[in-house]
């Protein structure tokens, strides 16, 4: 993303580097990664297993853990503070009650030893100096508003099926009406018919509460139905970002227009899908040039030696390619 | 919401409740549980229901074989073997359970620390105990009973410090496992303090292997405790503990065989009622084992 006025955007992250310790080695998680949300917009980070999307929404809240994590810099601006710069006591106050995060498995984002109501109660007792009854009040209130009877806020998580769990990790975030939610795949762990319902109940309560947000996922579809923007994301670089009809008109990044061949065209009458032949590279390896050029239909020769210099396309549409696919041109 | 009467399967499998209800309905545990709790009664009991005084010699009775008199016979003093054992109990019960009670919390305490932090925290924590774990429990307590000297309480301190180290290993492995669950990251997520985080996150998940290991070290302990008195390092004569009435019951053991018996069999009584309660616990917490 190229330069844009800091205080217009009310989220931005600024060249977020992330690396693992594994072993000896070293697991390049993050490279480089930079974008911005205003209030009220929804960002989707798409991208394959491993690219790093999770761990670039929990270093936003700073909740890798600590004895894995080998390097953690950059800038994570809210409302123009650096989160990476806040003490714990400015962190707490942060998490949970401005930015909070809907975990991808609610199979074990919630704690099996406590009841419903009390996780959900845990997060508005942190932020609101009120009695737990009246914190409990609020996560039946919570219950309720995500589809589940305040009758079973006295129940243990494995009396709830799978899309339950889900509806009760999303009220757990929620309880604290955050401007800004991370949703970690948040569909991954269902099956299709829930995946629908806990969608839309993602997309109803965030028009409510009026919540920004960050939803991390591998599924284009999903990205149609609720994002304003979109940013995908490859071996831990964003290589193409834009609104929503950037990407989805105009996809010119080959890693991109991959992705798009690679979906079931409903309209169209083909044997078979193409998909994008190859694995991710090994997130340990630092490659010369372009991380995608193995793998890629439209590599060149100046691939090889390539920086990543972003090409702005237009205000909003950037990629990281040195050779694009013209328009028209594509799959 | 609150209803007294729970039904089993809406409790969640690993809680207290979960355990004691599983309890009552497995027969050898019912039994160790009855056990345990009828010496505990008569032991307290045991000044008010016997004829004699564990204390009050007998200088015309000694080394009675049972009789209707002596129902369990008398020792080389003449005193009532009966009231001793009885009495004897509460040596056995406060000894194992302040002991384990004292290792338990120490060991949770410092298994919990050094798994959640880990790194030097960790390090230090755990070679420590290291030295304490390689020496047997037995001439570690021994070692400890002639540092601090003899009697009840520090045969109590002995034994709960030499116990330590495997509460806190348990509970460091259990740590290890929890640390790493979504949930924590959860909790952290929403704002939880990290001392909140670990006692009402961390330690309620990894407590339930730790049930086990209390309910065995009991039986151990009151076992060790006899074991010192036996020595002569635990608590000493003329109060009746268990060991210490082996002990000296040891000389005679040829010709009076009962002396030494009786509290031999009621050794083994209360050590075996506890492991099969230790036994039964570990068999509910264990997931592969289910119906």
């Amino acid at each position: 993303m190229s330069e844009k006025t800091k205080n217009s955007a009310f989220f931005s992250i600024r060249d977020l580097n992330v690396q693992y310790k594994s072993g000896e080695q070293t697991v390049y998680a993050v490279n480089g990664v930079s974008f911005d949300l205003k209030a009220g917009e929804t960002l989707g980070l798409v991208g394959e297993t491993g690219a790093g999307k999770t761990t670039i929404a929990k270093s936003i809240l700073r909740i890798l853990p600590e004895h894995a994590v080998k390097r953690m810099d950059g800038e994570v601006l809210y409302e123009g503070q650096d989160i990476f710069k806040m003490n714990d006591t400015e962190l707490r106050k942060i998490r949970g009650h401005q930015i909070s995060m809907i975990f991808q498995d609610p199979m074990t984002a919630l704690n099996p030893v406590k009841r419903v109501n009390e996780q959900i109660a845990e997060g508005y007792i942190q932020h609101h100096n009120c009695s737990k009854a009246e914190a409990e009040r609020r996560a039946e209130e919570m219950l309720e508003l995500v589809g589940i009877s305040a009758d079973r806020a006295g129940e243990y998580p494995h009396q709830f099926s799978g899309g339950m769990k889900q509806r009760v990790v999303i009220a757990m975030a929620l309880a604290c009406s955050p401007k800004l939610l991370i949703a970690d795949e948040p569909t991954t762990a269902l099956d299709v018919t829930i995946q629908a319902q806990v969608l839309d109940l993602i997309k109803r309560l965030r028009d409510e509460l009026g919540t920004s947000m960050i939803l991390i996922t591998h599924d284009l579809g999903v990205v149609a139905g609720i994002c304003d923007k979109v940013a995908v994301i490859y071996a831990g670089r964003i290589i193409e970002s834009g609104t929503k009809a950037d990407v989805f008109k105009h996809p010119t990044h080959p890693y991109t227009i991959g992705l798009f061949g690679a979906l079931p065209d409903l309209k169209k009458d083909v044997e078979r899908l193409s998909p994008i032949e190859g694995l991710p590279p090994d997130p340990t390896q630092v490659t010369e040039g372009c991380a995608f050029y193995p793998r890629c239909a439209h590599r060149c020769d100046k691939c090889k030696q390539y920086q990543y210099e972003p090409t702005q396309l237009s205000d909003t549409h950037a990629i990281l390619c040195c050779n694009p696919v013209k328009e028209g041109a594509g799959a | 919401m609150k209803t007294k009467k729970t039904d089993i399967s809406s409790l969640k499998p690993g809680s207290l409740r979960y355990v004691w209800r599983k309890l009552l309905k497995n027969k050898s545990a019912v039994f160790g549980l009855l056990v345990i709790a009828l010496l505990m009664i008569l032991s307290l009991l045991s000044p008010f229901i016997c004829r004699y005084d564990y204390r009050s010699m007998d200088a015309l009775h000694t080394y009675a074989t049972p009789t209707a008199d002596h129902l369990l016979g008398t020792d080389e003093l003449g005193r009532d073997i009966l009231s001793r054992v009885l009495y004897g109990a509460r040596y056995t019960f406060i000894i194992g359970i302040l002991s384990t009670a004292i290792a338990a919390v120490l060991g949770i305490a410092m298994g919990a620390a050094a798994g959640y932090f880990g790194g030097k925290v960790d390090s230090i924590l755990m070679r420590f105990l290291d030295i304490f774990q390689s020496f047997p429990m037995l001439i570690l307590a021994m070692a400890f009973c002639a540092v601090f000297g003899t009697g009840i309480d520090k045969c109590i301190l002995a034994l709960g410090i030499s116990n330590i180290s495997g509460f806190a290993r348990l509970m460091r492995a259990n740590i290890l496992r929890i640390r790493n669950m979504e949930y924590v990251e959860a909790a952290t997520s929403i704002g939880c303090p990290t001392r909140r985080i670990i006692t009402s996150h961390v330690i309620p998940n990894a407590i339930s292997p730790i049930i086990v290991e209390i309910a065995m070290g009991i039986s151990r302990n009151g076992l060790a405790s006899s074991s010192l008195s036996f020595l002569g390092l635990g608590v000493q004569q003329p109060t009746p503990e268990w060991g210490a009435m082996l002990s000296s019951a040891r000389s005679y053991i040829r010709y009076y065989p009962h002396m030494a018996i009786i509290p031999g069999i009621f050794i083994l009584i209360t050590v075996l009622s506890f492991n099969l309660i230790g036994d039964a616990v570990r068999d509910i917490l264990d997931p592969t084992l289910k119906e």
